[in-house]
């Protein structure tokens, strides 16, 4: 059994300031045996403090955290697991590979303190390091290797004790854009050939949707959605997930009678069906950019114009102005309009949502800081 | 006209070669992206532009005055050769507040200083950074610390700046951004901004003509971005722009075949212009986005084929993984479009289409014609 | 030397031609002042001690290097050295390990507590314990004595394990200091790793603090050792009365006795190679030691390490840490303000034996003690701002305009850090007595030389911090703004740097104004300094005067400390 269990769990810090930030707030969440879940959010949003608190490196304010049917944080009863006794293995954003140590010995450690017989040491290590790559380095000390390669030894390192449960803790952020796309595929080759359960801590949505089964998606220390990474991308449940899960424009729009009207005067409404429920007043059209397609005949599009126009490597993009507001489109090479023309636009899958509270964006930026 | 004239100029420190022989004219109002991977040697060309190293060879030409020349014995002293310079770390002195920062200029030009002030907080309005002129650097963020070093560049030249990208600046948004608000003033001001950057992306939203630099500190392709996009001259601008598949071909008299480590494999050249001087070695160069797959009818005949290895889905698109004859691709493909003509599953055929591809000449001892 | 200088600024320079003029006057103009104040004085050491005339003569070398007394001396110099360090070491390692990872309270108290021996020169720990422990009249043997009815004293503090006993109090810092920011600076998650690895609390400090920290460690021992091998006052205060001698105190002994004669400075310039020799072989097995292990072990995301929790060890440790400070620091300071009042050395400590009448002497009437406070306070301010330039010119030169010579220049201002502050006076005494024309001998300025020839290497090292601060560009993109070369040191350069060169110029002043070592070898009747007349007043036995006037001298450092570091404070808001 290695399932994960979060019950009740809560953290507060008091900053040096003196101010109170609830870190965490009222987790209740299962990982399932074998599964990769993924904490996703942006920094400050308490993923990292979480994860923290699962390894045994943070202390619960409130609640109970289970590893299968053992416990191993039970605020209530005062029982606390430490870290070394909680059989967990975890990869840094920052390696932490031991610089006095070389590859072999770095791999070696867990089962060192295990205090295993030699030749079964050797065996062990030197399996984790052929499943890493590492073979040829054995010899070499952390420092002699590049960023990718370190990282491979906190991986090799990880796996050698064959640990249940993994905690990654953005363990890509650190490495370059390409070195960051090949990993992502490597920690998953792994899994699948070991079999353990992962808890992957990112705050790159792409990251997150390549790599796991099921995803949650943080704010302000609390759970927003929990869901498998499509459910997430096609019916985020409010304006923060929607664009934090992928470039996205927010039309601001005011609902008259059912139609929905851009703000700034527009006469005609924007060809959308307001959701049930949703009553008349102002409120934001979600969009991605490479979901509105844009033509010159108008075939029941809403006109627009087109500002300008951005050659990029993997589309055009186009400013498109819709009364006072601008919006961004991608669309492929091969439709080339010039800047300046009268155009028609197309929403192929529109959302609604309520704006958000000026107050809550503040109090993003400010825990980013903290 | 050209504001900027480089005629081939040469930078070399010792017996390292940074820059050599290279001429290149700036027009004025345009907006000239420098781009290469990094120590291309693209920092050294603005710092020479700039007054801030000799050169050892050449001459550089600032609206028809000469500005350096080793031949002619001449080394005009940066201070008056009237170029706005956005450095790679802002270089906002953190000891004056932001507006005093951005007078200075003014005052070493012995403008008086009620014009200066004016002029000063009309470029901080530009740069959207009224409300911030008696803050200290300190209590700004990056981005804000590049927008003041911006106006300052523009208060010290309306008529050229030489704006440096960090290489560390790592948010993409707020690169984006400055990108954009860089462009918007350059088009109402109609100052000529020469832009150095790492990123061929920025460098291509950003940009009237683009300057793509080799290793080597030498020009492998200058021209609008689309031009470059559309036609790379070599394979390594082509690989620099962005991620790129590569597939050997192999010219067997009319036909072209794929050189495939599985089954053979045939393309018909009827879309393919190939060069008489090209050899019979091939690379067909295609990107992620410009490749098709579909299913496989029993019909078709003469489709490449490839094995669906790996399927992502990243959002907005799905990333594959297909195998041509032993050949690794990279496909992608958006996601709306995946899900309404399918997706497909791992392991499957497909038929493979490329849209507009590139040719290459293969090098003689290319590893993917090597068995 | 013609074509060094010509060549020298053959490079790309980053600014133009215009430029050379200045850059070119500044490198000179350093590159002289240290030839003259640092190489010279070692050069004239090497030279009186191995020629004669003009021939070369090794004879009283190996004469005073293999005399008994003089070989006793490096015996003992080395012994205490070694000790100190091993003392020292573990001593700061333990307060180090307690304040950097466990959960003890009161660490801000304990660390304000810690840079308190940093601050005052270790010889008034030597007057203070030697109070407290002189076999006969030290008050707590004769407490001891009183109370036990015996005549053999508890300790005494004359031996050679008393001189170790005060060197450690006040050198242990060093080990803390480093290892503690060395603690502070470590990624947290080298030690986290290493706990989900499945080891214990105690295995990960073995197995992986200890060996990264172990540069940091090496670093502080070879400070302690270096300056317990060089370190004149403790010694001197405490082994001259039981004929204990260093090769410091044997040096100054040899110097004082000859009177100034020249054989006299001859043998003592020889005794100093010897001790540079010890000393540079101490750098050397530093360099052995610190170059098998040079990790960065600097922290990514700002986390704080877990804390190991002490439980039942807490209140036991936090006991033993606080009294032992306490004895450490506070009673050697306390007992010196005390004894300043007393009416006479020897009477109880009570409070009808207490008078104002040392301060109305020392303050008042004795001319000796007035001049050697308007000396050191010329002095101090005077190197201070002299050192200060000096330093941020070679610092500028060596950072900003690096002409070929650079690496010259550069060790040339290090060297003093590694020449014991006896033989740097000797190298002094030996130019600027009339070898050269200029005899100085017996002035105010040979101090002076002396101050700054030994202080140089401060003011460089931190002249250099503040300048790698400024970079390049700040400065060019005050030329693209139509600043000259001039202004933009004007206007951008000296601005910046300005808050360090105060901080610099208190590094500078502090150790200045209780300097003794180099001083007392060449003080004049008129020119004594503060640290000298403490120590002068001390021999003769005035033990209540030398305690009164160690009570003004820590209130001037004090309060040159509280400016410090009032001014440093300030500094982080740029």
């Amino acid at each position: 059994m290695s399932q994960i269990t979060l019950k009740n769990v809560t953290k507060e810090f008091v900053t040096r300031g003196g101010h109170r930030v609830v870190a965490v707030d009222n987790f209740n969440l299962t990982i399932k045996e074998g599964e990769c879940f993924s904490f996703l959010g942006p920094s400050g949003c308490g993923k990292t403090t979480t994860l923290r608190m699962i390894a045994g490196f943070e202390d619960l304010s409130e609640g109970e955290i289970w590893l299968g049917d053992k416990p191993v944080s039970i605020k209530s009863k005062n029982l606390y697991v430490p870290p070394e006794e909680r059989g967990l293995g975890m990869v840094f954003q920052s390696f932490a590979v031991w610089p006095h140590l070389n590859v072999f010995e770095n791999v070696a450690f867990p089962l060192r303190v295990m205090k295993l017989p030699k030749h079964e040491i050797r065996e062990r290590v030197l399996s984790a390091l052929s499943h890493t790559d590492l073979l040829s380095s054995q010899r070499v000390y952390p420092s002699d290797l590049s960023g990718g390669q370190q990282q491979r030894i906190a991986l090799a390192r990880s796996i050698v004790t064959n640990p249940r449960v993994m905690l990654l803790d953005e363990p890509l952020s650190n490495l370059d854009p390409k070195l960051r796309e090949s990993m992502r595929f490597e920690i998953k080759a792994l899994q699948k050939k070991f079999n353990f359960t992962i808890i992957f801590v990112t705050h790159d949505q792409s990251e997150a949707m390549a790599l796991s089964d099921r995803m949650l998606v943080m704010d302000l220390g609390k759970i927003v959605q929990v869901g498998a990474p499509d459910e997430l991308y096609q019916n985020p449940t409010n304006k923060f997930v929607y664009g934090f899960l992928g470039l996205s424009n927010f039309l601001k729009v005011e609902a008259v009678k059912g139609n929905v009207f851009p703000k700034g005067g527009a006469v005609m409404p924007i060809p959308f069906k307001l959701p049930k429920g949703v009553a008349d007043g102002d409120g934001l059209l979600a969009s991605r950019p490479n979901e509105i397609d844009i033509s010159m005949d108008a075939d029941g599009g809403y006109p627009a114009k087109i500002e300008k126009r951005l050659y990029m490597t993997f589309c055009i993009e186009y400013h498109i102005r819709i009364g006072k507001q601008s919006i961004r489109i991608h669309t492929s090479h091969a439709n080339v309009f010039p800047e300046g023309s009268d155009c028609f636009i197309h929403f192929k899958n529109p959302r609604w949502y309520a704006k958000e509270s000026q107050e809550i964006e503040l109090e993003r930026t400010e825990r980013q800081v903290l | 006209m050209a504001i900027v004239a480089m005629k081939d100029v040469t930078v070399q420190y010792g017996k390292n070669v940074v820059i050599e022989g290279l001429s290149l004219e700036v027009e004025k109002g345009e907006n000239l992206a420098i781009v290469g991977p990094s120590s291309c040697g693209k920092t050294t060309l603005m710092r020479a532009l700039c007054g801030f190293i000799k050169i050892s060879h050449g001459e550089i030409v600032i609206k028809d005055t000469v500005v350096s020349s080793p031949a002619k014995r001449i080394m005009v002293a940066p201070e008056n050769r009237r170029i706005g310079v956005v450095f790679q770390d802002y270089a906002v002195w953190p000891h004056l507040t932001v507006i005093e920062n951005i007078i200075y200029p003014l005052k070493k030009r012995k403008v008086n200083k009620l014009e200066a002030k004016e002029r000063a907080y009309a470029a901080l309005a530009q740069v959207k950074m009224s409300d911030f002129a008696d803050r200290l650097p300190s209590q700004l963020s990056g981005g804000q610390q590049q927008r003041v070093a911006l106006a300052r560049a523009l208060v010290s030249s309306a008529e050229l700046i030489v704006l440096d990208e960090p290489i560390t600046n790592l948010d993409a948004t707020l690169r984006e951004e400055m990108a954009y608000e860089i462009r918007n003033l350059q088009k109402t001001i109609g100052v000529t901004v020469i832009y150095i950057t790492h990123d061929q992306e920025t460098a291509m939203t950003i940009s009237d003509r683009m300057v793509i630099m080799d290793k080597v500190g030498k020009i492998r392709q200058l021209g609008t971005p689309e031009e470059i996009w559309t036609h790379p001259t070599d394979r390594d601008v082509y690989t620099f722009l962005g991620v790129s598949n590569f597939l050997p071909l192999v010219r067997d008299r009319e036909q072209v075949r794929l050189v495939s480590r599985t089954e053979p494999q045939t393309i018909g050249n009827t879309f393919f212009d190939i060069p008489k001087t090209f050899g019979s070695n091939l690379l067909l160069a295609s990107r992620p986005m410009d490749i098709r797959l579909s299913p496989l009818s029993e019909t078709d005949v003469g489709v490449v084929r490839g094995v669906v290895q790996r399927v992502t889905y990243l959002g907005n698109q799905f990333d594959y993984i297909v195998d041509i004859g032993g050949h690794e691709i990279r496909v992608q493909e958006d996601s709306l479009e995946a899900f309404r003509r399918g997706v497909p599953e791992e392991g499957s055929v497909r038929a493979v289409e490329f849209l507009s591809p590139s040719l290459y000449e293969a090098d003689a001892q290319d590893p993917r014609f090597v068995f | 030397m013609k074509y060094f200088l010509t060549h020298m600024f053959q490079r790309k320079s980053a600014m133009g031609d215009r430029r050379f003029g200045l850059d070119q006057g500044l490198f000179i103009l350093s590159l002289l002042i240290l030839v003259v104040t640092v190489l010279f004085p070692i050069l004239m050491i090497v030279i009186r001690t191995f020629f004669k005339g003009t021939q070369l003569d090794w004879r009283l070398f190996t004469q005073v290097v293999l005399a008994p007394e003089n070989l006793s001396a490096i015996i003992n110099t080395v012994r205490i050295a070694f000790m100190v360090t091993v003392f020292g070491t573990l001593l700061g390692l333990f307060y180090a390990w307690l304040i950097g990872r466990s959960d003890i309270p009161l660490k801000g108290v304990m660390k304000a507590l810690f840079t308190i021996p940093y601050m005052f020169p270790p010889f008034f720990g030597a007057m203070a314990w030697s109070l407290m422990l002189a076999p006969r009249s030290g008050y707590v043997n004769k407490l001891f004595m009183q109370l036990t009815g015996g005549t053999s004293p508890l300790l005494n503090i004359n031996t050679i394990g008393g001189i170790v006993f005060v060197e450690t109090c006040y050198y242990f810092p060093f080990v803390f200091l480093q290892v503690v920011s060395a603690l502070e600076r470590m990624d947290p998650t080298l030690e986290e790793s290493a706990r989900i690895a499945g080891a214990g609390q105690w295995y990960v400090i073995r197995k992986i603090t200890l060996p990264l920290v172990l540069p940091a460690i090496a670093a502080g021992a070879m400070l302690i050792l270096i300056s317990s091998l060089s370190h004149f006052g403790v010694p001197a205060i405490l082994g001259f009365s039981n004929n204990i001698f260093t090769l410091p105190t044997k040096i100054y002994q040899l110097i004082n006795r000859s009177a100034g004669s020249f054989q006299g400075i001859r043998e003592g310039a020889s005794l100093s190679i010897l001790l540079v020799i010890v000393v540079v072989a101490a750098l050397y097995l530093q360099r052995l030691v610190l170059k098998t292990g040079h990790y960065d072990i600097i922290k990514g995301k700002s986390m704080r390490p877990m804390l190991i929790k002490l439980r039942g060890a807490k209140i036991p440790l936090l006991s033993i840490s606080l009294v032992s400070l306490f004895v450490i620091v506070v009673v050697p300071l306390f007992m010196i303000l005390i004894v300043g009042f007393l009416k006479a050395y020897g009477l109880p400590l009570k409070l009808e034996n207490l008078t104002m009448r040392n301060y109305q002497y020392i303050l008042g009437q004795s001319k000796m003690v007035q001049d050697s406070i308007v000396n050191s306070l010329f002095l101090s301010v005077s190197s201070g701002v002299i050192t200060m330039f000096l330093g941020v010119m070679i610092a500028y030169v060596v950072i900003k305009v690096k002409p070929k010579g650079k690496g010259f220049l550069e060790i040339l201002s290090l060297l003093p850090y590694s020449i014991p502050g006896i033989v740097l006076a000797i190298g002094v005494i030996l130019v600027w007595s009339g070898a050269f024309g200029v005899n100085l001998y017996n002035t105010i300025w040979i101090i002076l030389i002396a101050y700054i020839a030994r202080y140089v290497s401060f003011a460089m090292k931190s002249a250099s911090a503040s300048l790698e601060q400024v970079h390049y560009s700040l400065e060019e993109a005050a030329r693209s703004c139509g600043a000259t070369h001039l202004e933009s040191l004007r206007d951008i350069t000296l601005p910046l740097i300005r808050p360090g060169m105060v901080a610099g110029f208190f590094l500078i002043f502090l150790p200045a104004m209780r300097e003794l070592t180099t001083s007392v070898l060449l003080y004049g009747p008129f020119t004594r300094t503060l640290g000298v007349a403490i120590y002068a007043i001390n021999s003769e036995g005035n033990t209540v005067q030398a305690s009164a006037l160690a009570t003004v001298a820590i209130g001037i450092i004090v309060a040159g400390n509280l400016a410090l570091r009032f001014i440093t404070k300030e500094r982080k808001g740029l």
